[in-house]
C-alpha cells in the first residue's frame, strides 16, 4: 500500500520533570525536527546517547506524554493526542499475554471500526503457524513481532521503535532488522528509531539525528545513502562513522563518544 | 500447576504421620486426656455430630455464605471495574475510605455491629461476608494497578485504544494473577472471620457448633469439626488455585 507521503514536525519541544522535593530536571530542550515520509517507508534513527531523552522524545511524538513546551505537528496539524498516526513500541515487551498472537492483533479492532486483515499482518511479521500461541514465556523477538503486527494494524504513518535491538540475542536482532527492513519496503510506513550504536543507525536508517544528553538536544543530522549501505560499502560506512564521532566531539568533546558505542 | 501452601508430598506424609501418631497415642496409651479425643470415640460422636449438631445443614449454612460471597464479590468486582479503576471517583474514593477500618479495627468486631443492627438470619451472614470480602478485593485491586506494567498502557495508548478500553481491557486483565494469587488468603481469612461470627451470633454454622460443643464440653465433636473446617479450607483454596491456573494461565511479571 503506497500512501501519501506525510511531514512530522516538531517545533521547540522542551520537557521538564518536577520530583517531590521541587527538584526540576530538564530533559529536553528545544528540539527541532522535521521528517518527512516519502511514498515508499524510510527510516529515521535519533543516535543518543544513555539518558538523553530519547524514550520521553518518542513519547512525546506519540502523545502518550506531554511536552512542557513546544509543538508536534503531522501534516501541519498539532497533534495534541494519540491517535493511532504514530505508534510507539516500547522497548520492553508490550504484546498482551493474556491474549493470543491473533487475539493480540485484532485487540485494535475494539477500537478501530474496520476490518483487519490479520492473516497478512500475521504472515507479514512471519508468525504464520502460531496465531493460537500466546506471548508468555516466548522470546523477545517473538513478542517484538506481535507488537510490530499490532502497530501496522491501525496502518500509521510513523512507528517510534524505542531502542528495539538492545535485548535481543545477535541472531534475533539480524531476523528482526531484516523483518523492519521488510515492511518497510512494503508499507508506506517510516520508522523511527532511537538507538546508542552507531552501526546500528548508519546500516538502517536515511537520516541520522545526533542528539545530546542533560539536557537533551539534537544538534545534527546526517543523511545517508542506502543505496551504498546495501553495497556494503566500507569506505561510506566509515565516513559516516567519521562523521558522526567527529560532530559529537565538536560538539560536546570526546565523553560523548565513549557513551555512545 | 500452583498448590495451596503446604500441600507437598513431604507435608501429606508428615500430615499422614500425625493422624497414626493420634491413633496410636491417644487410642491406646493415652486413652483418658484432656489435650485430645480417643479415635475411636470421634468416630462413635459422628452421628452425634450429623444429628444432634445437625452437621448438614449447619455445615451449608456456612459454605453458602462463603462462596456465595466470594462469587458475588467478583462479579461486582467485574460489573463495576470500570468505576472502580478510575483514578479519581467518589465511588471508588469511598469504598477505599473504609480502608482505614480494615486496617485498625479487626474485621469481626465489625462483625458485632452488624449482629447487633441486622435480625438473626443468614442474610445478615452473607451481607457481613459478602462486604468484607468485596472491600478486601476493591483494596487489592486498587494496590495492584500502580503495579501494571506501563508498557501495555502505553502500547494501548499510541494505538489510539480510550480510556474506558484500556481501564477494562488492559489494567483489569493485567491485575488478575495478582487479585486471584490473592484470593487462597482472603478464603482463608474470611473462614476465620465467619467461624468467630457465628461462634457469637449463635443460630447456625459451623461457628455455631463450635459454640455448642464447648458449650456441652464435647471434645470429639471440637475435633472432628475442627477436621471438618480444615479440609474445607483445603478444598477451597486447592478450587481457587484450579480456578485460576485455568483461565488466569498469563503472568505479568
Amino acid at each position: 500500500m503506497r500512501d501519501e507521503p506525510c511531514i512530522l514536525e516538531l517545533k521547540n519541544v522542551s520537557k521538564f520533570f518536577s520530583g517531590h522535593s521541587g527538584f526540576k530536571l530538564h530533559v529536553l530542550d528545544n528540539i527541532n525536527l522535521k521528517i518527512e515520509s516519502s511514498s515508499y517507508g524510510a527510516m529515521f534513527s535519533v543516535l543518543a546517547p544513555f539518558g538523553a531523552g530519547k524514550t520521553s522524545l518518542l513519547k512525546i511524538i506519540a502523545g502518550i506524554e506531554k511536552s512542557s513546551g513546544g509543538i508536534v505537528k503531522l501534516n501541519n496539524l498539532e497533534l495534541d493526542h494519540p491517535s493511532g498516526k504514530i505508534v510507539f513500541i516500547p522497548e520492553k515487551p508490550s504484546s498482551f499475554p493474556w491474549l493470543n498472537v491473533k487475539q493480540n492483533i485484532e485487540f485494535v479492532s475494539t477500537f478501530r471500526k474496520y476490518k483487519l486483515n490479520v492473516d497478512h499482518l500475521i504472515n507479514l511479521v512471519g508468525l504464520t503457524g502460531y496465531e493460537n500461541h500466546f506471548p508468555n514465556e516466548r522470546s523477545l523477538g517473538f513478542r517484538f513481532r506481535i507488537s510490530l503486527a499490532r502497530a501496522l494494524a491501525v496502518e500509521p504513518k510513523f512507528i517510534l521503535l524505542d531502542d528495539p535491538f538492545k535485548n535481543f540475542l545477535k541472531e534475533t536482532k539480524r531476523e528482526i532488522i531484516d523483518l523492519i527492513e521488510e515492511v518497510k519496503n512494503s508499507s508506506s510506513t517510516c520508522f523511527i528509531l532511537t538507538t546508542t550504536n552507531i552501526s546500528d543507525a548508519i546500516n538502517l536508517s536515511n537520516e541520522i539525528f545526533l542528539m545530546k544528553n542533560h539536557p537533551g538536544q539534537i544538534f545534527h543530522s546526517i543523511k545517508v545513502e542506502r543505496d551504498k549501505i546495501k553495497a556494503l560499502d566500507k569506505n561510506y560506512f566509515a565516513s559516516i562513522k567519521n562523521q558522526i564521532e567527529s560532530s559529537y566531539m565538536a560538539y560536546e568533546g570526546i565523553h560523548l563518544i565513549s557513551e555512545i558505542k | 500447576m500452583e498448590k495451596p501452601a503446604g500441600t507437598s508430598k513431604k507435608n501429606i506424609y508428615i500430615l499422614i504421620a500425625y493422624f497414626f501418631l493420634w491413633i496410636i497415642l491417644f487410642e491406646y496409651i493415652l486413652p483418658v486426656n484432656r489435650f485430645l479425643p480417643k479415635p475411636s470415640i470421634v468416630i462413635l460422636s459422628l452421628k452425634d455430630l450429623w444429628n444432634f449438631y445437625r452437621l448438614p445443614q449447619n455445615f451449608l449454612y456456612s459454605v453458602a455464605a462463603i462462596y456465595l460471597s466470594l462469587i458475588v464479590s467478583y462479579l461486582l468486582l467485574y460489573f463495576l471495574r470500570n468505576i472502580l479503576l478510575l483514578k479519581n471517583h467518589l465511588f471508588a474514593d469511598i469504598i477505599l475510605s473504609l480502608h482505614w477500618f480494615f486496617k485498625y479495627v479487626p474485621a469481626i468486631i465489625l462483625g458485632l455491629f452488624f449482629i447487633y443492627w441486622l435480625p438473626q438470619s443468614f442474610y445478615t451472614e452473607f451481607i457481613f461476608i459478602f462486604l468484607t470480602s468485596f472491600l478486601m478485593m476493591v483494596i487489592k485491586l486498587k494496590e495492584k494497578v500502580p503495579k501494571v506494567n506501563k508498557e501495555f498502557i502505553e502500547a494501548a495508548i499510541s494505538l489510539g485504544a480510550g480510556e474506558k478500553i484500556i481501564r477494562e481491557k488492559i489494567i483489569w486483565k493485567a491485575v488478575q494473577p495478582d487479585l486471584l494469587k490473592f484470593f487462597p488468603d482472603l478464603h482463608f481469612f474470611l473462614w476465620s472471620v465467619l467461624l468467630a461470627f457465628e461462634y457469637i451470633k449463635g443460630g447456625f454454622g459451623l461457628g455455631n457448633i463450635f459454640r455448642m460443643a464447648l458449650q456441652y464440653k464435647d471434645l470429639s465433636i471440637l475435633f472432628s469439626t475442627t477436621a471438618i473446617v480444615g479440609i474445607v479450607i483445603y478444598l477451597g483454596s486447592f478450587s481457587i488455585l484450579y480456578i485460576k491456573n485455568k483461565f488466569i494461565h498469563w503472568s505479568t511479571t
